[in-house]
C-alpha cells in the first residue's frame, strides 16, 4: 500500500513549517490520572529552590510547636497554615568548605539534594552524587511517563562560575549520579510541549501511530549504534556514552507507555504558554540586571508544574526559583536590586530589607502554586493533600555563607501521612534526612544519600 | 647546560628577594636567560637534568618547601596511612625530587585554590602560599620537559549549541538553528566546548531528535523555488456559453499603493462556463485557478474534459477586492484537456432575461428612479453594501453591469451584501449570485526536480529514483553521501548496511521516497557518531599510548576549532587523499580567511574577553542615561571587528595590549567623544592621542567590569590578571565579601582609601596589592566606559598605580606600557585559553611545555597571531591522542 507522503500532508495542509517530529509523544496515559477520582492520588515530590539564602530573621517563626505564629516572610501561606510545616536548624554539612576554600554558592546548590561534597573542578573530573529527585524517580519514575521534571528558570552564565568549580555545580539541582547532572528546562513552551506533544492537531491518529513507529525505527538504530560505539571507546569515555544510551532509553520507555494508553491532552482550560525571553529585555536598559520577564515566566513555570502533576505526567519534579549566585533584581517587589550582591548585606538595614521583599515576593508565588495544587480535587483531598513539596535554601544567610540552619519548608500532607500546621526543631539534622522521609512517604523509600544519618520524623 | 643554570639561579634569586613579587617573578621568568633556556630545552625535550642541576634544585627544595611540608603537610600527609593517599614525606635526596613530581604537581593544585592546608588547621600566609606555589609551577614546568609527552586526551566531545547550530546550517545549507532551544550547554575551564562538562539528558535528546526531523523537513520536504510554469488566459479570450462582455464598462476598480487599477473581466450574469483547450506538457501536479470578484457569494467548478476537477470554490463576495481562487492539487495526465470554469449557483439565463425585460420597462418610467442610479448614488450604495471600508472607490460587477446595460445602476448596487428585496435586486435584478471573472491558469507541473529545488534539497537528495535508478539505488547514493558529510568521515560498511537497512524497513511498509529518506537521515542525525566528535583511542600498537589522529579526525578538530562547524568539502577530500597534514599552513591560512572563521570572534573571543556578558550588563540608567541599546551593540561590536581585525589582518596579538587603530560608528564616536565618525555603519579610525587603544580601553570592558552605577577597580583589576597574565588571583577567604558590591557612592577619594583601609587586612592585602592599582589605573574611565577627569563630586579623577614590585604608573597609557613589558607572560596567557579552546579540555601539568612552545613560536614569528593558531594547530596536543588525560585524583 502506498501512504500519502508527508510532504504532501505538509503542502496540502498549507503550513510552511515543520511536521513536529514529538508528535509521537503525544501522551497516552496509561496510569494515574484516570484512576484519581476512584482512588487516593498518588503521592508527589517536588524541590523549590531558592538561592543565596533568606534573611533569617525575617523568615524564622519565634515560637516551635503547633501554636506558632506565622513569620513575616511566611504571611502570604497564611491560609494554608495547616497545610506545611515549618522545619529550623536543619544543615547541609557539604555545603561547608571542609578545606576546600571559596565557592560556597556552587557548593550550596550542589550538596542541597545530594548530601556530597562537589568535587572542586573546573571540568574534568566533575564529581557529586545522586540527588533526592533522582533517587526517588529510580523507585516511582516508572510509574508516570516522565520519571522527573527537571524546571529552571535561568539557563546559567556562561564562562566561569562561582571559584573554581564548573557551572555544572551551580546550574543544577538533579544529578543522576556522581557525573551527570540532568539538565533543566526553562521554557514554559518547551515544557508544555514535552508534557502534551506539539502535534498539528490536524493529524490523523493514523499519522501519529505512523510518526510513532519512525520514532521507534530512529531509536533502534541509534541505540545499535551506540552500542557499536561502546565496543570501541576507552573507559572513560564510557560515562559520556552512558548518558547518551540512558536518555535514548527513557525515551523509548515513554514511547511504549504513549502507545499503551489512551492520548494525554491537555487538562481543561490549559494553554500552550506565550514565548519568554530569558536573556532579559535588552531594551529596558537599566530596569533589572536579568531577566525582565521573571515575573511572568515564574508563574507559567510553576503552572507547567501543576498541569505536569494534574495529569499525572510525572511525580517527581525540582525548581530552582534561581540558580545560586543569582542576580536577578525584582523590580516588582520593590527591590529593584541585584539579588546576590545585596545578599553580602554588611549588615546594611536597606539592604536587609531588600533581601526580605525578594523572600516575600517569592513566598507569594508559593502560595499562589498551593492554591492552585488545592484547587484540583483528589480522593477526598486535593493534590496539595497529596503532595511534598520542599522550599528552601543551600545557604542560610547569604552575607555569612553559612549552610546550618536553612530556611526550609515542607508543603503537603503526603497524603495524610504528614504532621503539618506546625513549626519543627530540628538543630544539627542533615538535611538529607528529610530528604529521605520525604522519600519514604512517597512510597519511594531509600537507605541512605549523601550524608544522611537517619531520617526525620515528620509524621 | 649553562643556561639551565642561569634559570636555576633567577628562580633562586626570586625567592630570596621578595615574597610579594609576584610580579618581579614574571619579570624574571622573562628574562633572556630564561627564554634561552625553553627554547633550548624545548628543543631536546627529554634530555633530562644535569647533576648540577638537580642538585641546585634539591637545595632550593630543601629551603623552600621543605621547612613547608614539614609546618603545614606532613601531619597529614605523611608515611602512615596519609591522607588522600598522598605522601609528601618522600623526599630525601635529588633522586627522590624527580620520583615525586606527580606529587607535587598535586600539591600545587591544592595550594594554588588555598584548599589546603584545612580551614581547622594553621594556615599558611599569603606570602608561604606564594613562595611555595612559585617554586612548585617552576619545577613541576621543568619536569614536564623531562617527562615523556602526554598530547592529553579529549573526552567524547559533544557538539555544543553554536557548534550544532553551524553544523545543521553547513550540513543542509539551511537558516535554521535548532539548538537555540537546547538546554544552555555547561562551561569548564572558562568555555562552553569542554568535553567533559558537556553532557546529555533526555530532555536535550528529545530536543536532539526534534531538531534533527525539523532541519530535514527544512531540507527534503522544501517547496520548490523555481516557480511551476504557468498557463494563463485573459477571461474575456476564452470561449463559452457567457458572453464577452464590453471591456470597456466590465471593470472592478482596486484600490492599491499607485492609485486604482482598473480589472477587465468577464461578468456572469447567469450559470454558464467559459473554457479554453491546453496540452499538458506531462504527468504531474497541477493547479487551476482563477481571479475574480463577485456578490452573494457565487461558487465556480473546474472541470478538466467536463469532469469535476477539485472541490467547489466560493469567491468572496467584496466589491473592493478581486482576489485569486485556486484547486487543490491535481493529478493530470500529459495530453491535451479541456479545462472549463463553470457558474454553478447564479440566476439561469431564462431568469436573467426575464429581470432584463423588467428593467427595460422600469427605465421607460419618469426620471426619478433613474435618477438614483447615477454614478455618485451608486457607489454610495455599493459602500453600504459590501465595500464600506471604502465607500465611491470601490465598484463592484454591478455597476459595471448596470452601466452596460444603461439601467438600474442603483439597485444592483445595493443588493451588494443583501438579501435579494423582492423581484428586483440581484445579479442585473434577478436576485442570484453574479459573478466576475479576470483570468484562468494553469500552473504544473508542480513535480520535485532538482532542477527547481533549493541548494538545500540539492544538497541531500543528491539522486533521484528513475526509469534507469532504482528507489533502492538512488537511497545507497543519498544515504552514503549524507551520513559520510554528517559523521565528518566515510561511513563504514556496517554502518552502511545498517542504514540501509533501517531505509528499506521504511520503504517496505510503504513510506514515499522522500519519507523513507527522511526517517533515514534523521536516524543519522542522532546517532552518536554525529552528536559526539568521536575520535578512535590509541590500541595496543599505538607506541607509548599516542597515535597520531587520523586526516579525518584532523579536519574535525580544525573545523571545530576554527569555525565552530563541521569540516567542509575541501577539508573531507584532503583528509580522504590523506594530504591535509601535507597542506596545514594553507589550510589554517584559507580556514581562517574563510567567514565561517568569525565563529572565532564569538566563541573564543566572546568567552576569552567575557564578552559575552555584555547582553546582561544593565549600568544603572539614573546614572548613565546615555546607555542605550545602540550603544551596548555598538561597545560589542567595536571589540568583535577588533579582534577579528587582529585576526583576519594577522596583526600582532600585543595589539590586544595596545594599538592606534579601533573601529567606531556615530554613536560609539560619540560616546568616545571622536568626531567626524557619522551613521549606523563601523569603519576603522586611526586613534590620535592616549586616550584609547587596545582592549583595556575599549568601553566593553570597561563596563562589564563595572558595577551597575559605578567602576569597579577590584574587578577591573582581576579581569586583567585573569585574561591578559593568567594570574588569576586566588578568590577571596569565606565570609569576606567583596568590598561594598552594591555601594551606591562614586568611587570617590573615600572609597580608594576605605579600599587601601580593606587592604590592610592581612588576608586581603597579597591580592589586592595586585588588583586594586591596575584599576586605579582605568579610572579614567567611567562605569561605561566614557573618558573623564572629574568624577562625580568634580574631584579630580587620580589614575596613579603603584604596584606591589612599587612600580608606579600613571593611567591607562602608563598600564599599558607594564604589560607591553610582560608581553611573553601575555602571550603564555593567550596560548592557554585558546589552547583550551582549540582542544575542549582543561590545560594540565604535562602540557606545560607544550604552552610555552607555542608561546615562544608566537615570540619568534613577530607575534602574529597565524602563529599562535598554527603553533597550537602543529602541537602534539592538537595533532595526537594520548590514552590518558586528566589526573583525577587533583
Amino acid at each position: 500500500m502506498r501512504r500519502i507522503s508527508r510532504r504532501t500532508v505538509l503542502r496540502g495542509f498549507g503550513t510552511a513549517i515543520a511536521l513536529p517530529c514529538l508528535e509521537a509523544m503525544l501522551p497516552r496515559m496509561s496510569f494515574g490520572a484516570a484512576t484519581a477520582a476512584t482512588v487516593p492520588g498518588p503521592k508527589r515530590l517536588a524541590w523549590l529552590y531558592v538561592p543565596n539564602g533568606v534573611d533569617m530573621a525575617s523568615w524564622t517563626p519565634a515560637a516551635y510547636g503547633a501554636g506558632y505564629a506565622l513569620s513575616p516572610t511566611l504571611q502570604p501561606l497564611a491560609a494554608f497554615k495547616d497545610r506545611f510545616m515549618v522545619i529550623s536548624g536543619m544543615v547541609c554539612q557539604k555545603a561547608f568548605a571542609n578545606g576546600d576554600g571559596p565557592g560556597d554558592h556552587a557548593r550550596a546548590q550542589a550538596a542541597y539534594l545530594t548530601g556530597v561534597q562537589p568535587r572542586k573542578s573546573e571540568g574534568s573530573n566533575i564529581h557529586l552524587g545522586i540527588s533526592a529527585d533522582q533517587a526517588a524517580a529510580t523507585k516511582i519514575g516508572h510509574l508516570t511517563k516522565f520519571p522527573s521534571l527537571e524546571l529552571g528558570m535561568e539557563e546559567g552564565a556562561q564562562g566561569r562560575c562561582d571559584s573554581g568549580y564548573s557551572c555544572a555545580y551551580q546550574h543544577n539541582l538533579a544529578w543522576r549520579n556522581e557525573t551527570t547532572p540532568v539538565g533543566k528546562d526553562c521554557l514554559p513552551q518547551s515544557v508544555f510541549d514535552r508534557l502534551f506533544g506539539n502535534a498539528n492537531s490536524a493529524e490523523s491518529a493514523e499519522a501519529r501511530a505512523k510518526a510513532q513507529e519512525r520514532k521507534k525505527s530512529i531509536l533502534d538504530f541509534v541505540l545499535s549504534d551506540a552500542k557499536s560505539m561502546q565496543s570501541s571507546v576507552s573507559a572513560a569515555d564510557q560515562r559520556k556514552l552512558d548518558e547518551y544510551l540512558t536518555s535514548i532509553r527513557e525515551i523509548e520507555v515513554r514511547l511504549s507507555k504513549s502507545a499503551e494508553g489512551p492520548e494525554i491532552k491537555p487538562p481543561e482550560g490549559a494553554v500552550r504558554p506565550p514565548a519568554i525571553d530569558l536573556k532579559g529585555d535588552t531594551k529596558k536598559v537599566g530596569v533589572s540586571t536579568s531577566a525582565s520577564d521573571y515575573d511572568v515566566h515564574l508563574p507559567l513555570m510553576l503552572d507547567m508544574m501543576v498541569l505536569a502533576f494534574q495529569a499525572d505526567l510525572t511525580r517527581i519534579i525540582t525548581l530552582p526559583f534561581a540558580d545560586e549566585e543569582s542576580n536577578q533584581s525584582y523590580p516588582w517587589a520593590d527591590a529593584p536590586v541585584p539579588h546576590h550582591g545585596t545578599s553580602h548585606h554588611m549588615g546594611d538595614p536597606a539592604k536587609i530589607a531588600y533581601l526580605a521583599k525578594i523572600n516575600l515576593y517569592h513566598m507569594k508565588y508559593v502560595a499562589r502554586l498551593l492554591e492552585k495544587l488545592d484547587k484540583i480535587k483528589e480522593g477526598n483531598g486535593s493534590i496539595l493533600d497529596n503532595s511534598l513539596i520542599a522550599y528552601g535554601s543551600g545557604n542560610s544567610d547569604g552575607q555569612r555563607h553559612n549552610h546550618d540552619n536553612l530556611p526550609l519548608l515542607l508543603i503537603g500532607k503526603g497524603g495524610g501521612t504528614v504532621n503539618t500546621g506546625r513549626h519543627l526543631q530540628a538543630d544539627g539534622v542533615p538535611i538529607t534526612n528529610l530528604w529521605l522521609s520525604m522519600l519514604d512517604h512517597a512510597g519511594a523509600s531509600w537507605d541512605t544519600l549523601g550524608d544522611s544519618s537517619g531520617k526525620l520524623n515528620i509524621s | 647546560m649553562d643556561t639551565r643554570r642561569g634559570r636555576g639561579g633567577s628562580l633562586l634569586k626570586i625567592l630570596c628577594v621578595c615574597a610579594l613579587c609576584v610580579f618581579a617573578w614574571r619579570l624574571a621568568q622573562n628574562l633572556p636567560a630564561a627564554d634561552d633556556t625553553r627554547t633550548a630545552a624545548a628543543g631536546n625535550p627529554q634530555l633530562g637534568p644535569t647533576d648540577a642541576e638537580k642538585a641546585a634544585d634539591w637545595a632550593t627544595f630543601q629551603t623552600t618547601v621543605q621547612p613547608f611540608l614539614t609546618s603545614h603537610c606532613i601531619t597529614c600527609h605523611g608515611d602512615n596511612m596519609p591522607e588522600a593517599e598522598l605522601s609528601l614525606n618522600h623526599f630525601s635526596d635529588a633522586a627522590s625530587l624527580q620520583h615525586g613530581t606527580a606529587a607535587l604537581d598535586k600539591m600545587l593544585n591544592m595550594l594554588r585554590n588555598r584548599k589546603m592546608p584545612p580551614k581547622d588547621e594553621v594556615r599558611p600566609t599569603e606570602d608561604e602560599y606564594r613562595q611555595v606555589s612559585a617554586w612548585l609551577d617552576a619545577y613541576t614546568t621543568k619536569a614536564a620537559l623531562w617527562a615523556p609527552k602526554n598530547p592529553g586526551r579529549v573526552t567524547l566531545h559533544r557538539l555544543n549549541r553554536p557548534e550544532y547550530n553551524n553544523t545543521i546550517r553547513d550540513l543542509l545549507a539551511i537558516d535554521f538553528k535548532p539548538a537555540d532551544a537546547f538546554p544552555i550547554d555547561d562551561a569548564g575551564y572558562g568555555f562552553d566546548n569542554n568535553g567533559d562538562v558537556l553532557s546529555i539528558a533526555p530532555v536535550l535528546m528529545e530536543k536532539y531528535i526534534d531538531a534533527a526531523g525539523q532541519s530535514l523537513d527544512r531540507a527534503i520536504f522544501a517547496d520548490p523555488i523555481v516557480p511551476a510554469p504557468v498557463k494563463h488566459w485573459d477571461a474575456m479570450t476564452m470561449a463559452g456559453t457567457i458572453p464577452t462582455s464590453d471591456p470597456k464598462t466590465n471593470v472592478v476598480v482596486l484600490p492599491g499603493p499607485s492609485g486604482r487599477t482598473v480589472v477587465n473581466g468577464r461578468v456572469f450574469n447567469y450559470n454558464g462556463e467559459i473554457h479554453a483547450d491546453y496540452n499538458f506538457p506531462k504527468d504531474g501536479q497541477y493547479v487551476l485557478r482563477l481571479r475574480g470578484y463577485g456578490q452573494q457569494r457565487p461558487m465556480v467548478q473546474f472541470k478538466l474534459d467536463g469532469v469535476n476537477a477539485g472541490a467547489p470554490i466560493a469567491v468572496t463576495e467584496s466589491q473592493a477586492d478581486i482576489s485569486v481562487y485556486a484547486t487543490a492539487k491535481l493529478r493530470v495526465t500529459a495530453g491535451t484537456h479541456q479545462v472549463m470554469l463553470v457558474f454553478t449557483n447564479g440566476a439561469t439565463k431564462e431568469e436573467y432575461d426575464a429581470a432584463q425585460a423588467r428593467n427595460a420597462a422600469a427605465a421607460t418610467r419618469p426620471a426619478a428612479v433613474a435618477g438614483a442610479a447615477t454614478q455618485p448614488s451608486a457607489g454610495q450604495a455599493a459602500g453600504a453594501g459590501g465595500a464600506a471600508a471604502n465607500p465611491g472607490r470601490a465598484r463592484g460587477p454591478g455597476q459595471g453591469v448596470a452601466g452596460a446595460q444603461g439601467g438600474r445602476a442603483g439597485a444592483a448596487g445595493r443588493a451588494a451584501g443583501r438579501p435579494p428585496r423582492g423581484g428586483t435586486p440581484g445579479g442585473a435584478g434577478t436576485g442570484r449570485p453574479m459573478l466576475g471573472v479576470d483570468f484562468v491558469e494553469v500552473e504544473g507541473p508542480d513535480d520535485i526536480t532538482p532542477e527547481r529545488m533549493p541548494e538545500s534539497y540539492r544538497k541531500v537528495m543528491v539522486a533521484q529514483p528513475s526509469a534507469t535508478v532504482t528507489k533502492a539505488q538512488a537511497a545507497e547514493l543519498i544515504i552514503r553521501n549524507f551520513a559520510s558529510k554528517a559523521y565528518r568521515r566515510p561511513v563504514d560498511d556496517g554502518e552502511f548496511k545498517r542504514l540501509m537497512g533501517l531505509w528499506s524497513q521504511q520503504d517496505a511498509a510503504g513510506e514515499a521516497f522522500e519519507d523513507s529518506i527522511h526517517t533515514t537521515l534523521q536516524a543519522v542525525l542522532v546517532s552518536p557518531y554525529f552528536l559526539y566528535r568521536y575520535e578512535r583511542d590509541p590500541g595496543p600498537n599505538d607506541p607509548g599510548g599516542v597515535r597520531t589522529i587520523d586526516e579525518y579526525e584532523l579536519a574535525s578538530r580544525l573545523s571545530y576549532f576554527l569555525w565552530s562547524s563541521m569540516p567542509d568539502e575541501e577539508l573531507l577530500k584532503l583528509a580522504g587523499d590523506g594530504q591535509l597534514r601535507a597542506n596545514l599552513p594553507a589550510q589554517v591560512k584559507r580556514m581562517m580567511a574563510d567567514p565561517k572563521a568569525f565563529a572565532m570572534v564569538e566563541n573564543f573571543a566572546g568567552q576569552w574577553l567575557q564578552l559575552r556578558q555584555m547582553a546582561t550588563v544593565s549600568p544603572d540608567p539614573k546614572r548613565f542615561p546615555d546607555f542605550d541599546e545602540p550603544l551596548r551593540q555598538a561597545m560589542v561590536k567595536e571589540t568583535q571587528l577588533f579582534f577579528s581585525a587582529v585576526m583576519t589582518e594577522d596583526r600582532s596579538v600585543l595589539d590586544f595590549i595596545d594599538a592606534n587603530f579601533t573601529f567606531m560608528n556615530a554613536r560609539l564616536a560619540k560616546h568616545y567623544g571622536v568626531s567626524g565618525v557619522t551613521g549606523d555603519q563601523f569603519r576603522r579610525v586611526v586613534l590620535s592621542g592616549d586616550e584609547r587603544g587596545g582592549l583595556i580601553t575599549q568601553a566593553s570592558i570597561l563596563t562589564l567590569t563595572s558595577y551597575t552605577n559605578r567602576t569597579s577597580p577590584v574587578l577591573r583589576g582581576k579581569w586583567v590578571l585573569e585574561n591578559l597574565l593568567d594570574e588569576a588571583p586566588p578568590p577571596p577567604p569565606p565570609d569576606v565579601p567583596k568590598l561594598a558590591e552594591t555601594e551606591q557612592a562614586e568611587l570617590t577619594g573615600t572609597l580608594r582609601q576605605r579600599m587601601e583601609q580593606h587592604r590592610a587586612n592581612p588576608n586581603c592585602v597579597t591580592c589586592h596589592a595586585q588588583m586594586d592599582p591596575i584599576g586605579f589605573g582605568l579610572e579614567n574611565f567611567d562605569a561605561i566606559g566614557a573618558w573623564r577627569i572629574q568624577d562625580l563630586n568634580n574631584v579630580a579623577i587620580d589614575s596613579s598605580g603603584t604596584l606591589p614590585d612599587g612600580t608606579a604608573f600613571q593611567g591607562a597609557k602608563g598600564l599599558k606600557q607594564i604589560l607591553l613589558a610582560q608581553k611573553d607572560q601575555f602571550c603564555r596567557c593567550l596560548a592557554n585559553r585558546m589552547t583550551t579552546y582549540a582542544l575542549g579540555r582543561g590545560m594540565e601539568s604535562y602540557d606545560k611545555p607544550m604552552l610555552d612552545q607555542i608561546a615562544a613560536g608566537l615570540k619568534e614569528n613577530d607575534y602574529k597571531f597565524s602563529a599562535l593558531v598554527m603553533r597550537i594547530v602543529q602541537s602534539d596536543a592538537f595533532q595526537k591522542r594520548g590514552s590518558s588525560g586528566s589526573d583525577n585524583s587533583k
